[in-house]
């Protein structure tokens, strides 16, 4: 019984100098480098702008990223256009459309090449030594596109006078909203977009000459919705003259984009994007389009 | 001989060895003296009670005193009286008797005793039996759970168990001497004698540093924290937070934040990030129901509130069979029952909130208490709420729903109005009703409840024309909610010396609700051919979680040898968790509704070997999960082993699983989004962690080094991101949104603490490693997020007088990051351009070092305190978190960085009353 109490007493105190020696290589170990991520100081990866429209030849755009690092980068603190690529489309029908660079950046199929509905279109090229690609389908057209009216009447305001702050809406305007309405159910996404058609429209509001606003787009529209209408009010109107309404039928991804992506390190997102080895997006669309004018009262 | 020197030492006493005199046990039961003559007092006292008090007349003459004896030990008056004089103070002699003094004579010794020898002298009459006692606080009676009770000179000892109970098993005698040493108590010294009873004997222990007006210094002083004890364990008493620095609440969980191995850098979470977890990996009970969240006011303070709490055991890991379901940390709260003697009260009033407590016997066996707090909007609430909340504000304001992008802005009205209604405040209850109905059975029943709200909603409306008829209005939600509601009730059971038991059943439950909705109605008004017609949109998102608990517990202490005592029992826990994220009233991001059963069942052997120099502790849990169908099991093993005197190894390895898990993302944009959800052993698999854990610590005199190594390997833990979704039509999978993983710690925790002394306090150093590997967010292994690498805290008190100070002061390597590279545009299919940013690795970046001092004073008198405290003195601008804006001027895109940053300068007054 003695012995083996001082047999234990020994094994501890050897005990003693192997632990003393495991917490010294333990330090040891704590202080030797581990292989982890590192900064990224310049990403190689090619921004791709491509919406596929039944009936249209394929049009993709490629950008590079803006890089916003401080130092020892070799990007730019602009996007540059990305010439000189071989990009091909791979169709589900079998086909290979083969893309040229119709002017910097810009790369298109050949006429006879076009966008069928029904087909997927897989982007196929290699970009600094990564291959790129994604793929997408052609949603259908969407159906039963109509507005509740297509004629609007507005009152000219002129602002010229240098008036600032609120004014008040003209009288007898028409001010109760457009309808859009049209078939989804489904519950695809859609959105409808007005574009002024005139080569040199008037604008319904004058601004004053030494206004630092700039002028009104001649395009707006909502965010994408599942739903089935959409409501414009006649003030959203910027512009006289012939109006197309838009609208489109989109894929998921598309509406992605308008998610608002974060700004903090709490919740930075990797942009939305379907595509690997890249940015951007590679989509297909579909759309049906009215016509709207707005007169003056 | 060395203990009986030991105890000598411990009494300051020689000599007389008579037994405690008769003024030991007198008690006066109605005396009343009012504006007497001290001399007067003491001779009447003299003359009707015969005690032998010791002064010098021409001393006491020009004393004249009031008090009264209502049913008081003679010291205990006589120690009233004299407080009359402000002057005269008394001790007792070598010989046993009282003497009288000034305070500041020559004659009074340096460790002065103020209680009478009662040493039983004679001869034994029982030897090598069995004694069950009770350890309760001097005052209130309220049972100290975890309270170590010791047989000086002897091997053997006991820690009292969760009801204050302890047995010790073959004592030698009954003239023997225990030791009961309690965290923030003076150590209380037993004498046994032949009239001790050997069932329910209860001995009293005195809370520390109460003693204000006598100037006598004690030989033991209290700690305001433990370490050591056991492998990884931390303990702490609520009473002396209050001399830690605090900003607006005393936190519990922010001073177990002051100890190396648990993260300090976190301002915006309470929880406790521990050796590289996670606070949902800690498990946190309270009176035996866990609680699934503790954070109030955007973490700012825990849900805790300290007066309603009596002990509090941190476990860092290695932890002992008993508890499961978490794989990192366990924090054991027991609330306080309340003063059993007579009615108490107090409230705490700070900057930030007003706290009050009750605690009452309803009868003789009966006992209740009721504590709760609310905030109010002070100066400190608005400073908090603003730092937390302003740049939500901004960025919703800049986010604006609704407004169609690159067209012009929608400010078309005029007549706008908005109405703004924030309101936010939190509050939290807790109730404890105790029942001891005999001598061996206790009911308890506890109930905690808290709720955090706050409410930044708005309400704005536009009209347009002559008579305001036509146009829209807008609500806007903007609330968020959460809290626990749990309750407990426990029937504790003593079968018999050596057979202990306890029953629970549990209910608790964690919600949290965030409405960030815009609901538009815009009407058009009826004409000639039309009715008017009103329209109702909801823009926005919905997320709810509700977490149910139902436990229950059974477990079994039995003493097998005065060294052996065999742990076992069985627990049961059904959870149901729902969750759900709702975009524009029809789009169901994310909904999950999960139903487990979780059965346990667990042993543990706690063995004393080799002259009990080797603690051991093998143990084995095993789970059942109903989801998976699956046993788990878990083996654990803790050893401590005392070298010498001062130098204790110890070890710790096991394996523990997680079944629930929260999914925590701090996000301001989008509002809170931490969850919980049950583990499906598939895509959500079941998080797995080895431990193991190796260190020593030594003692001398007042000092501590304690250091412990731990790895901890762990499988199966998920990140949540929104990162890698394109699909956000059709809801999203879990698949999409969860992505797994393994993660290593590795670490070390070095603490030194002066223990005892006017000026203690500790030094704490952390050096750790936390690695993930998620193949989803890069191919390299990455550190978390709640890496920390150096953290150096110091922690001083210093007592003067009547008077508390101390000083914190943390260094900690900044928290990983994912920083952003570069941006690009993409023009969408209306004509717009939108910009779109894209970040570098994951965590690739760190923060600058966090750094911050927080400073205290606190004037302690007999009604209460006054508390003045400072909290980032040197207003060191911490980075809570980055906010990346892009500008585009000329074509060229530049990336702007703003920090934002935790709380500055901050002071706060706490104002504390109570009744005794």
């Amino acid at each position: 019984m003695n012995f083996s109490m001082n047999y234990i007493a020994t094994f501890f105190k050897k005990f003693q100098q192997t632990a003393l020696m495991g917490l010294l290589l333990g330090v040891f170990g704590l202080a030797s480098c581990t292989d982890t991520n590192q900064v990224v100081f310049s990403n190689q990866k090619p921004v791709v702008e491509a919406f596929l429209a039944p009936g249209k030849p394929v049009s993709l755009k490629l950008t590079t990223v803006t890089s916003y690092a401080a130092s020892g980068d070799d990007a730019d603190s602009v996007a540059r256009l990305i010439t000189g690529q071989t990009i091909k489309i791979h169709v589900s029908n079998g086909k290979v459309f083969t893309l040229k660079e119709v002017s910097e950046g810009m790369y298109e199929s050949a006429a006879t090449e076009l966008v069928t509905f029904g087909l997927t279109y897989t982007l196929d090229f290699e970009y600094k030594g990564l291959p790129v690609s994604a793929i997408t389908s052609i949603p259908t057209r969407p159906t039963g596109f109509a507005l509740s009216r297509n004629v609007i009447y507005r009152t000219q305001i002129d602002l010229s006078s240098g008036t600032t702050g609120g004014f008040r809406p003209p009288s007898g305007e028409d001010r109760s909203p457009i309808e859009a309405t049209w078939n989804n159910p489904a519950s695809d996404y859609h959105f409808v977009a007005f574009i002024n058609t005139e080569t040199n429209p008037t604008p319904i509001t004058i601004l004053p000459a030494e206004t630092t606003q700039s002028p009104f787009a001649r395009r707006f529209n909502n965010e994408p919705t599942t739903a089935s209408s959409s409501s414009i009010m006649p003030q959203t109107f910027q512009y006289f003259g012939k109006h197309y309404a838009v609208l489109y039928r989109l894929n998921a991804d598309y509406a992605a984009l308008y998610k608002s992506t974060g700004t903090t390190t709490q919740n930075i997102s990797t942009p939305p994007t379907a595509i690997t080895n890249g940015l951007g997006v590679f989509t297909g669309v579909n759309a049906d389009t009215l016509i709207v004018n707005v007169y003056q009262l | 001989m060395k203990q009986l020197l030991l105890v000598l030492l411990l009494l300051g006493t020689f000599a007389g060895w008579a037994q405690g005199p008769a003024e030991a046990e007198l008690v006066i039961k109605d005396e009343f003296y009012n504006n007497k003559p001290l001399l007067f007092v003491l001779t009447d006292l003299k003359k009707k009670y015969n005690v032998k008090v010791d002064y010098d007349e021409e001393l006491v003459k020009k004393y004249r005193v009031s008090y009264w004896f209502d049913n008081t030990k003679f010291l205990e008056g006589l120690k009233g009286v004299l407080r009359d004089t402000k002057e005269l103070t008394f001790y007792i002699t070598e010989a046993n008797t009282v003497k009288i003094v000034p305070k500041n004579s020559p004659e009074l010794p340096k460790e002065a005793r103020k209680e009478f020898d009662t040493r039983y002298r004679g001869v034994p009459t029982r030897a090598d039996f069995t004694l069950v006692g009770r350890i309760v606080e001097k005052g209130t009676s309220e049972n100290m759970p975890f309270a170590s009770v010791a047989v000086l000179g002897t091997k053997i000892g006991a820690q009292t168990n969760v009801d204050g109970y302890f047995t010790l098993l073959k004592v030698p005698s009954d003239t023997v001497t225990l030791l009961v040493s309690y965290v923030g108590y003076k150590n209380a010294t037993v004498f046994l004698s032949p009239k001790t009873p050997l069932d329910n004997f209860i001995i009293e222990i005195e809370p520390g540093e109460q003693e204000l007006e006598e100037v006598m210094v004690m030989g033991e002083k209290t700690e305001v924290l433990k370490a050591n004890e056991i492998v990884g364990m931390i303990k702490m008493t609520p009473k002396n937070l209050a001399k830690l620095p605090n900003i607006g609440e005393r936190d519990p969980f922010r001073a177990f934040q002051l100890m190396p191995g648990v993260s300090a850098s976190n301002e915006s979470s309470s929880g406790l990030y521990v050796r590289g977890g996670t606070p949902d990996q800690t498990l946190v009970l309270y009176d035996g129901f866990t609680v699934y969240h503790v954070d109030h006011l955007f973490g700012f303070f825990s849900a805790f509130n300290y007066n309603a709490l009596k002990d509090i055991q941190l476990y860092k890991g290695g932890f002992d069979a008993k508890f499961g379901g978490r794989i990192s940390a366990v924090a054991e709260i027991t609330g306080k029952e309340g003063n059993k003697n007579k009615i108490n009260a107090g409230a705490d009033l700070s900057l930030l909130s007003a706290n009050a407590y009750i605690e009452t016997p309803l009868s003789k066996k009966m006992t209740l208490l009721v504590a709760g707090r609310r905030s109010y909007k002070g100066p400190l609430y608005e400073k908090i709420f603003n730092t937390f909340t302003s740049e939500r504000q901004t960025t919703v304001a800049q986010t604006g729903f609704g407004r169609p992008p690159g067209g012009p802005g929608g400010r078309f009205g005029n007549n706008a109005l908005q109405n703004q209604t924030a309101q936010s405040y939190f509050y939290d209850l807790n109730a404890k009703l105790t029942w001891n109905l005999s001598k061996k059975d206790i009911l308890t029943w506890s109930l905690y409840n808290g709720t955090d709200k706050m409410d930044n909603s708005s309400a704005s409306s536009f009209n347009f024309g002559r008579g305001g008829d036509l146009g829209a209005s807008t609500s806007s939600n903007d609330i968020s909610a959460w809290g626990n509601l749990g309750s407990s009730f426990k029937w504790s059971r003593r079968w018999n010396d050596k057979l202990y038991s306890n029953m629970l059943v549990s209910y608790s439950n964690f919600y949290s609700n965030r409405d960030n909705t815009r609901t538009v109605v815009s009407t058009i008004p009826a004409t000639d051919t039309s009715v008017a017609i009103t329209r109702k949109q909801n823009i926005g998102q919905v997320e709810t979680n509700d977490l149910k608990d139902f436990t229950a517990k059974i477990d079994f202490e039995y003493k097998l040898t005065p060294h052996n005592q065999l742990e076992f029992g069985i627990h049961s826990t059904a959870n149901t968790i729902d969750y759900q994220y709702i975009q524009n009233d029809t789009v169901n991001v994310l909904s999950k509704s999960d139903r487990g059963l979780i059965t346990a069942f667990y042993l543990q052997d706690q063995m004393r070997l080799f002259n009990t120099k080797l603690l051991l502790k093998p143990g084995l849990r095993i789970n059942h999960f109903n989801v998976t169908n699956k046993l788990y099991f878990e083996p654990r093993l803790s050893a401590t082993y005392a070298l010498t005197d001062k130098i204790k190894l110890k070890m710790a390895t096991g394996r523990y699983f997680q079944f629930a898990k929260q999914i925590n993302r701090e996000d301001l944009t989008q509002g809170n989004r931490s969850y919980w959800l049950l583990a499906n052993g598939g895509t959500l698999p079941i998080t797995q962690s080895d431990h193991l854990i190796v260190g020593g610590s030594y003692e001398y005199k007042q000092y501590l080094v304690d250091v412990e190594f731990y790895q901890k390997n762990n499988t199966g833990i998920t990140e949540y991101t929104l990162r890698f979704v394109p699909q956000i039509r059709q809801g999203l999978s879990v698949q999409e949104t969860f992505f797994n993983g393994n993660e290593v710690v590795r670490g070390v925790d070095v603490l030194v603490q002066r223990k005892f002394g006017d000026f203690n306090g500790w030094i704490g150093y952390t050096l750790s490693e936390a690695l993930r590997n998620v193949s989803a967010f890069s191919d390299l292994p990455y550190h978390s997020d709640q890496d920390v690498r150096h953290q150096f805290k110091f922690i001083g008190a210093y007592r003067w007088k009547n008077i508390d100070f101390s000083l914190t002061q943390i260094f900690s390597t900044g928290r990983p990051y994912t920083s952003i590279v570069g941006a690009y545009q993409v023009k969408l299919l209306d004509g717009s351009v939108r910009s779109f940013t894209m970040p570098s690795d994951k965590n690739a970046t760190r923060f600058s070092s966090y750094n911050r001092l927080d400073i205290s004073a606190t004037y302690n008198a007999r009604w209460g305190s006054i508390g003045l405290s400072v909290f980032n003195l040197y207003n060191r601008k911490n980075v809570w978190y980055k906010r990346f804006e892009v500008i585009t001027e000329n074509g060229e895109s530049v990336l702007q960085t703003t920090n934002v940053n935790y709380l500055g300068f901050t002071p706060n007054v706490t104002f504390s009353w109570k009744l005794r």
